[in-house]
């Protein structure tokens, strides 16, 4: 790291999160002027006065520009999303354990204030309006969340970086024109079509002002500046204002657009896991010409690719207490992705796959989020330089396998060149980049194991009380196993169509109040179609929800089979009570061992319980993918579900409301992470894992098959055990065809030290679940929970 | 007898391998890491810390193999060790090292992880105790997995009569050779072993196999001294060897991990050491390099 970048990275990690009232007060402002408007308009015409009014910064020595709000960390504020969490919470936000923000008492008052406006005007308060009482009652239960869906919308999205780096904002501004000027007056198909493409006129306007007002800040700065400086500042004004309409001509300029888009976007929704998708793949053209031509050398490209990261992890979003215990360190989840094939399957590395790893490496930090699309084809020296990388410890890159997830879109129907051409979204979980609609996957969480004491409960949630579907019977009454099996199929069934029936409420309420349309503009093929995201504008659109507690189920069900039902060493009702009281007694922990010890468990390449959580989970996932999502028929190929494990730090919250479970694990603890074996249980190391995992239905799981391993950094110190290492990676997805796996290399020791120190350790990044943190913003339970995973040693 | 099975093991012979630890060995090495692997019959493994007194173990149809003194449960080591003990206890305070596990079935369990196998170069390596005390048995595994490409490699101290060896020696097996120490006596007061037999099998694996790894234990008190050092690596310099490449040599430096094992088995520690110092190895690996050995550290 240079001294530029060396006093970036400290000045970024020095800085206070803080609360920023500007965005809202722009929103409120041109939402209450512009009543009449459809709110389409509305809401374009607010983000185009945002991009032209709002504060703007360019930092001492800054070469890449942008930002969402007046600071660096500062988070807007999205207030037509959602105002009672923030109402509520804003007094004490900055008090909060975890991810506490700043705010001066003025700043507090002017939100507060602003707030006043949006009440019962929101996007959840209008999802709640949609939602039937038996699913608000569920919603309250906790055994299904989707709070993020209407605190924070949708995200998970990344949008057609490569054609907009072809065509320019002006390109795309002249196909909302001519798509304008073919409009019927007489049709009211078309009266619609045109509210949509004057607000992308808007979106898109609001872009170009955004860029050229970078321009106008640079030449003032210059104006001002030391000579070198000087120098530097009148290279971002050209780049600025070069990009503002026309297509950009070099990668400084390619790279520049990209920031940009990746600031409005989510200044424009409050949605996370925006994503820039196949970077490599689009800016390798522009630097490999400006090489040839002598426009730049790797270490000026390299140098902006890491001014770009800090930026990138200088953005905020505010979310709600709840909210942070699901993603726990504040992550944005922008993700990038590399590596992988081209349309013809042939490995599409390039130059700036290198020069992308390398500098994330050098900057470890939490932002992007980087994927690495593994497949057979990739190179020794890339796979090389990708360990290397990892075994710097900040969890990053994360792999990702194409011979599973081209097969598994192919499956859905997605053109082969399009399949090749997938990107992560946010953590795990994949997409065709500019061409899918939003979540593919996120922000609902369904608890497998509240729902398996329901299913051993009769129907009735122990937890509350409650009884959604009754009549499946009680662990008491099952005559066998197989009837056990049979009551699960039941409620877990019912539970996926109630996560898809919460869904629909979710997505109307979304698109009815807050659809993008800068968003939709830069996704195929919204102005073509001239319908926006949510209408079904997008080429293909499936969604996922996030299943918590998949090993925990495993091994549940095989404790259940073995001990009580073919052992018979534990009485049903025995197993009830103690569950019921959390293994009180100590005949309580005698049976706890005996659960915990004495039945196989996931990630030993056991198909005992192997096998029954492939069957379990394959009920859920039978059902999530026969239901339509609120796209469905509208357009898009797909508008269906399929199933997804990337459930980010939820196993941490989602494991403190299950009471004990028949697994061993106590109540309140967390549920097993992702796809991951329960902390512990793992033990014949990673190879075994690998097996288990594997053998799940991965094809199918295409929100992600989340696998995180821990390893000790002695395990990476010399190069015959990278090699090993590789090998061992390679195999899992060449011959296993693992889905994707990611791995935390830091010891036991360091992680105890920086519990005890934060501020000693205050660049300490981790791998949480499907992204990295820094260690310092966790919660302790989370901190906690990612120690007390199973490390592994070569 | 086998008394473990671990997967994913980098450090016993090429690439990734799934280590069979086979129980039973003539020698006393009083630095023993594998207390548990000495003895030929099964053991009980016991850890009273994490003993919940449910007595499940007490059971008569155990034959008193556990047994309760003074209020305290503890294994009676006079008594057989009998099948299904194993998996009585619930909180794992009670193990048992020394299970019998026919070829065929040992073979399937290993080639669970035959694709990380081939893609790394690894395969299966015997381990223990002493592999060749059960030269028979091993034997029949190593033509098993052969036949199902996987290669074998043989961890061994070679204190063991030479026809045991023998048996081996006409298979593709990697070998890898404990050498322990040159003076006769001072093997036999720590090791209980003959060194004359040891270095009659080390000069003939040396002579009969290409593929041999030898490795050095450096213990701290036992040859860890300069004179030691020197003598040891002499000793490899002068073998006449059937590969003509240069000697590979593995430094296994002592650790104290076992501390907790002797104290399950309910037998002293004979030997409780410190750790080397980094110094001590970097010196050995030094002087073996520039002798024009491929040093690697193990362990």
């Amino acid at each position: 790291m240079n001294g530029r970048l060396t006093r970036a990275k400290d000045t970024l990690l020095s800085t206070p999160a803080t609360l920023c009232p500007e965005r809202a007060r722009i929103y409120t402002r041109v939402y209450r002027d512009n009543e009449p408007l459809p709110v389409l308009r509305r809401r374009s015409l607010a983000l185009k006065q945002t991009l032209q009014e709002m504060t703007i910064y360019i930092e001492a020595e800054e070469l890449v520009v942008g930002n969402t709000a007046s600071r660096p960390k500062a988070a807007a504020i999205f207030p037509e999303y959602a105002v009672g969490w923030l109402e509520n919470e804003l007094e004490q936000i900055n008090l909060r354990a975890a991810e506490a923000y700043q705010a001066s008492r003025e700043v507090k008052e002017e939100v507060k204030h602003l707030l006043s406006y949006w009440k019962g005007k929101t996007l959840q308060e209008h999802a709640h309006a949609l939602l039937s009482p038996e699913l608000e009652e569920l919603l309250a239960t906790k055994i299904i969340k989707a709070e993020g869906n209407m605190t924070s919308g949708d995200g998970h999205v990344a949008v057609n970086l490569r054609r907009l780096l072809e065509e320019g904002i002006g390109g795309y501004l002249a196909r909302v024109k001519a798509a304008l000027a073919a409009l019927k007056p007489t049709s009211f198909a078309d009266l619609k079509k045109r509210q949509l493409y004057l607000a992308m006129q808007d979106g898109l306007d609001g872009l170009c002002s955004y860029c050229n007002r970078y321009a106008d800040l640079a030449a003032s700065q210059a104006a001002s500046a030391l000579p070198e400086r000087a120098l530097e500042l009148t290279v971002v004004e050209q780049t600025c204002r070069a990009i503002a309409i026309m297509p950009p001509q070099g990668f400084r300029e390619a790279l520049q657009l990209c920031v940009f888009v990746q600031m409005a976007l989510q200044i424009e929704s409050n949605g996370h896991s925006v994503s820039l998708g196949r970077l490599d793949n689009y800016l390798g053209p522009f630097y490999d010409r400006d090489l040839e031509a002598g426009r730049i050398d790797r270490t000026t490209a390299l140098e902006l690719l890491c001014c770009t990261w800090i930026k990138l992890t200088s953005v905020r979003k505010v979310r709600s207490a709840s909210h942070t215990r699901t993603s726990g360190g504040g992550p944005l989840y922008q993700n990038v992705t590399i590596g992988g094939v081209d349309g013809g399957g042939n490995d599409a590395t390039n130059a700036m796959s290198f020069l992308i790893l390398d500098s994330v490496g050098e900057m470890k930090l939490t932002q992007p989020n980087l994927t690495v699309r593994y497949h057979a084809g990739l190179g020794g020296e890339f796979m090389a330089k990708c360990l290397e990388v990892l075994a710097k410890g900040f969890g990053m890159p994360a792999f990702n396998n194409d011979q599973i997830i081209v097969p598994g879109l192919l499956r859905l129907g997605v053109s082969p060149t399009d399949a090749r051409d997938y990107a992560a979204i946010g953590c795990v979980e994949v997409a065709v980049p500019g061409k899918w609609g939003y979540r593919t996957t996120g922000m609902s969480f369904l608890n497998l194991m509240r729902v398996l004491l329901v299913t051993l409960n009769d129907g009735c949630d122990p937890s509350t009380g409650k009884i959604f579907l009754a009549g499946t019977r009680s662990l008491n009454t099952f005559a066998d196993f197989g009837a056990l099996m049979q009551a699960w199929k039941t409620q877990v069934q019912y539970y996926a169509r109630a996560t898809v029936a919460i869904d629909v409420a979710v997505d109307t309420a979304l698109e009815d109040l807050v659809p993008d349309v800068l968003c939709s503009a830069l996704t195929d093929d919204c102005i073509a179609t001239g319908k926006h995201l949510k209408q079904g504008g997008a080429v293909y659109d499936w969604v996922s929800g996030l299943q918590v507690g998949i090993a925990n189920l495993g091994n549940s069900l095989a404790a259940l089979k073995k001990l009580v039902f073919e052992d018979k060493v534990i009485g049903k009702q025995v197993l009830l009570d103690a569950l019921a009281s959390d293994f009180a007694g100590s005949q309580g922990e005698l049976l706890r061992l005996r659960l915990l010890n004495g039945a196989p468990k996931f990630g030993n390449d056991d198909d005992e319980v192997d096998q029954l959580l492939v069957q379990a989970y394959g009920y859920f996932i039978d059902e999530i993918e026969r239901l339509p999502n609120t796209r469905f028929g509208r357009g898009p190929v797909g508008g269906g579900y399929y199933p997804g494990t990337s459930s980010i730090s939820s196993n941490v919250p989602s494991g403190s409301e299950v009471g004990a479970t028949p697994d061993g694990r106590h109540a309140g603890t967390p549920l097993a992470e992702g796809c991951s074996p329960s902390s512990g249980t793992d033990l014949l190391g990673p190879t075994a894992v690998f097996q288990s995992v594997a053998k799940l239905p991965t094809a199918r799981i295409l929100g992600g098959v989340l696998l995180n391993q821990k390893l000790s950094p002695k395990s990476v110190e010399n190069p015959a055990d990278m090699l090993k290492l590789e090998a061992l990676i390679r195999t899992f997805f060449d011959d296993l065809k693992g889905w994707h796996v990611q791995y935390n290399i830091v010891s036991r020791e360091t992680l105890l030290a920086a519990q005890k120190d934060p501020e000693g350790y205050r660049d300490l990044v981790v791998r949480v679940a499907g992204y990295s943190a820094f260690f310092r913003d966790l919660a302790r339970d989370t901190q906690d929970d990612i120690i007390s995973r199973t490390e592994h040693r070569l | 007898m086998i008394f473990d099975v671990q997967r994913f093991c980098t450090h016993d012979g090429p690439g990734i391998r799934t280590v069979v630890f086979l129980k039973g060995c003539s020698m006393r090495c009083q630095w023993c890491s594998n207390p548990e692997s000495q003895k030929s019959k099964p053991e009980i493994l016991f850890d009273a810390g994490l003993c919940l007194a449910c007595r499940a173990c007490l059971n008569p149809r155990f034959g008193g193999a556990m047994q309760e003194l003074e209020g305290k449960i503890q294994p009676d080591r006079s008594k057989p060790v009998p099948e299904g003990l194993s998996k009585v206890c619930p909180s794992l305070a009670l193990r048992v090292a020394g299970r019998l596990a026919a070829p065929r079935a040992l073979v399937n369990e290993v080639c669970k992880d035959s694709a990380f196998f081939v893609r790394s170069g690894g395969g299966v390596t015997f381990s223990g105790g002493e592999p060749l005390e059960q030269a028979g048995y091993v034997l029949q595994c190593s033509r098993l997995f052969q036949q199902r490409g996987v290669s074998v490699a043989i961890e061994t101290s070679l204190a063991v009569e030479p026809r045991a060896l023998e048996l081996l020696l006409g298979s593709p097996i990697e070998w890898l050779v404990d050498v322990k120490h040159v003076v006769p006596q001072k093997f036999r007061r720590q090791t209980g072993g003959s060194l004359e037999q040891v270095l009659t099998n080390i000069r003939r694996v040396s002579k009969a196999s290409d593929r041999v790894t030898y490795r050095i234990p450096v213990i701290p008190g036992f040859n860890d001294c300069a004179s030691e050092r020197e003598g040891l690596l002499e000793f490899l310099s002068s073998l006449e060897r059937a590969s003509g490449g240069p000697i590979r040599l593995e430094l296994l430096p002592y650790h104290d991990l076992a501390a907790g094992k002797y104290v399950q088995l309910n037998r002293p520690n004979p030997f409780n050491r410190k750790p080397l110092p980094e110094a001590v190895v970097e010196t050995w690996k030094l002087e073996a390099e520039t002798r024009g050995f491929v040093v690697n550290r193990g362990g």
